[in-house]
């Protein structure tokens, strides 16, 4: 592909994104950034973990942005006594009064599934999440004496963070396998809050979803181009050495001059983020760079997903563990605000 | 002749009588005293003179020995010369004698000293002797310090004046020196003041303008400025300042506020130096940064 040719598709495609995003926006309210993080988790073809309490419209954006990028939408809760076979497959008598197997909500849609989504993943067990930890590295899985291909599938999972009962702690070798980890909030302007519970559109979740053009991608091309954009996304030495930095911070953040108050930052990290975890963070700088228009990566670029892709990978002393998610988020903030570009190197 | 001798005793005599008023024995005829002129402020080492002057009869003479002899002392003061001088004089013999005393007495206070009274033998023509003595002359003696005669000797001065040296060269390379230190002393002032005592002084971009100026224009300079210039914007802004922070460095330090288009300047221009691999002739960057430093630096010290 030559360079105009290849400057064209990355601006058609950055107009269908920004599209998609506007498309998303009119639909859910209060949520741009979050909007802006899961687009570029698409475009950099990562599996998301969505934080948030209930009823702030996660099925619903999902919705939304399956219908946006096409292909086939998929949802399983996690329970207590959820079993890996019920994802693959489920068992049920026919018409005909005979047991009958069909698959399950993970094989369904086979190469269109585009969009799955496990709703509260912690309240199933290991052994759930052990498959589904497989399934979303190696995008296949082995059914009905056959190879199934999931090549456009990506995982997005909610962690219900507020009950403890019944519910089991995703390891951190698990939560490393996601890209990010986006917080969806309830919208802090009055505005919105007033739109979400006296506009009527928003009493219907599914009606909503239909206003949202559909197709506007091809999720069966999201994997080639996303390569493209890493490829066309450069980095200078000072960029690369401010990302090894950053990677360096989040192992030793005292050597950098991070401070928390309260916090003894020299015993905080067990353990920072690991090389999935930077490979994945400039994958999506990357994207939103490209989002953004450019074809240089800035720190700008990872200043906008770090907190998402490290926050949830570091591993923190059990003693700071039960305030991780405050803890984590301050620490990233001030690794942002601490490591400087360019570093004296 | 006897009734000579009975006139050089009696006027002798008179003379006597009338001591010690020296003024007064000077006025007798045939003999005068003539004592030194000051009789205060005489210290340890002081010479002083008494010149005699006495007219003899024809015939008569001062025996040689019967002058006062030299080196003989009273009291700490020392006859040390004798001179004796004759010539005519009308009928008779004018003899002068010259004593001179040297004073080694001292005290710690002015005390009243005395040069000794002198004896002269003189002999008749007849080859009767007879004793004139030459009464004492009291005078006031002054030590050298008040308190303590042990302080003369480091009170004494040099009798002859040390040959002076050659200040000329020595004041020009003093004035070198002074003018050395002083500068060095500003320039430690102007490098290490503390913004809370000299508030125009040791600001961040102070600072980042005095790195940049020694720098030479090389490829590898270029990252350099960039980091000092970020790190005065990093101090002021408190932590990482980017270009999407230039609102609120502005906000929170007024003082750029004038200069916010060339802040928006510096960060493009960082950017495309840094991350967007548009890379400028070295030189021109420097000079550029070196532009925008001063001027930074001038917002900060409030004088732009």
């Amino acid at each position: 592909m030559n360079t105009v040719s290849n400057d064209i598709e990355l601006a058609d495609w950055r107009t269908k994104a920004l599209k998609l995003e506007s498309e998303i926006e009119k639909v859910i309210v209060g949520q741009t950034r979050a909007i802006r993080l899961m687009t570029t988790a698409i475009f950099a073809r990562g599996h998301v973990l969505l934080e948030g309490g209930v009823g702030v419209g996660k099925t619903t954006l999902l919705q939304s942005i399956a219908r946006g990028i096409g292909g086939a939408y998929e949802r399983i809760e996690g329970t207590v006594d959820l079993m890996p076979n019920d994802i693959v497959y489920h068992t049920y008598l026919n018409s005909e009064g005979r047991p009958q197997i069909d698959e399950g909500p993970l094989l369904r849609a086979g190469e269109n599934l585009s969009v799955f989504f496990f709703n509260e993943i912690n309240r199933a067990r290991p052994q759930v999440h052990a498959l589904m930890l497989r399934v979303m590295a190696e995008k296949h899985v082995h059914a009905f004496k056959k190879d199934y291909r999931l090549p456009h599938m990506v995982v997005f999972a909610d962690r219900n963070q507020v009950e403890k009962n019944e519910t089991f702690e995703i390891p951190s070798a698990a939560r490393d396998r996601f890209m990010m980890e986006i917080p969806i909030v309830i919208p802090a302007s009055r505005e919105h809050r007033k739109s979400l519970i006296f506009d009527t559109r928003f009493q219907h979740a599914e009606a909503l979803t239909q206003q949202v053009e559909d197709h506007i991608l091809q999720f069966d091309q999201l994997n080639q181009f996303s390569n493209t954009i890493q490829h066309h996304i450069q980095s200078s030495p000072v960029m690369e050495e401010y990302a090894l930095d950053l990677w360096e911070s989040t192992q030793d953040p005292a050597k950098f001059g991070v401070r928390l108050e309260g916090v003894e930052i020299s015993r905080l990290v067990q353990s920072g983020a690991s090389p999935r975890g930077m490979g994945m963070l400039m994958k999506a700088a990357r994207v939103n760079a490209w989002l953004n228009g450019r074809d240089s990566l800035l720190p700008e670029d990872i200043h906008a997903v770090f907190h998402e892709i490290i926050a949830h990978r570091l591993v923190f002393n059990p003693m700071y563990d039960s305030k991780r998610t405050a803890l984590a988020r301050e620490l990233t903030a001030q690794i942002i605000n601490t490591v400087v570009v360019p570093g004296r190197h | 002749m006897m009734k000579n001798m009975m006139l050089l005793i009696g006027g002798l005599i008179a003379v006597l009588g009338y001591f010690p008023a020296a003024s007064a024995a000077d006025e007798q005829p045939g003999l005068q005293i003539i004592n030194p002129a000051k009789s205060y402020g005489i210290q340890v080492g002081d010479t002083l003179s008494r010149r005699i002057v006495l007219d003899l009869p024809a015939g008569s003479t001062i025996a040689k020995a019967g002058v006062p002899l030299k080196g003989s002392k009273a009291e700490g003061i020392e006859l040390v010369g004798v001179e004796v001088s004759e010539s005519d004089s009308g009928n008779g013999r004018q003899y002068s004698l010259r004593l001179d005393y040297q004073v080694f007495a001292s005290s710690a206070k002015p005390v009243v000293m005395r040069l000794p009274q002198a004896s002269l033998k003189m002999s008749a023509q007849d080859g009767q002797e007879s004793v004139l003595t030459i009464p004492q002359w009291p005078f006031w003696f002054s030590p050298l310090v008040v308190s303590s005669s042990g302080k003369a000797g480091i009170n004494m001065q040099a009798q002859f004046r040390p040959p002076a040296v050659e200040v000329a060269k020595l004041h020009a390379w003093l004035g070198v020196c002074v003018c050395l230190v002083v500068s060095g002393l500003l320039a430690l002032i102007y490098i290490n003041a503390d913004k809370k005592w000299l508030p125009f002084m040791g600001g961040a971009f102070a600072h980042a303008h005095r790195r940049i100026k020694r720098l030479k224009a090389t490829p590898g300079s270029t990252k350099e400025a960039f980091y000092h210039m970020h790190a005065a914007f990093n101090q002021w802004y408190g932590g990482n300042c980017f270009a999407q922070d230039i609102d609120s460095f502005v906000q929170q330090n007024p003082r750029f506020g004038k200069s916010r288009e060339d802040i928006a300047r510096f960060f493009t221009s960082s950017n495309e130096q840094l991350f967007f691999g548009q890379a400028k002739d070295a030189s021109e960057v420097i000079k550029e940064l070196k532009q925008l430093s001063k001027q930074f630096r001038n917002c900060e010290r409030g004088v732009a």
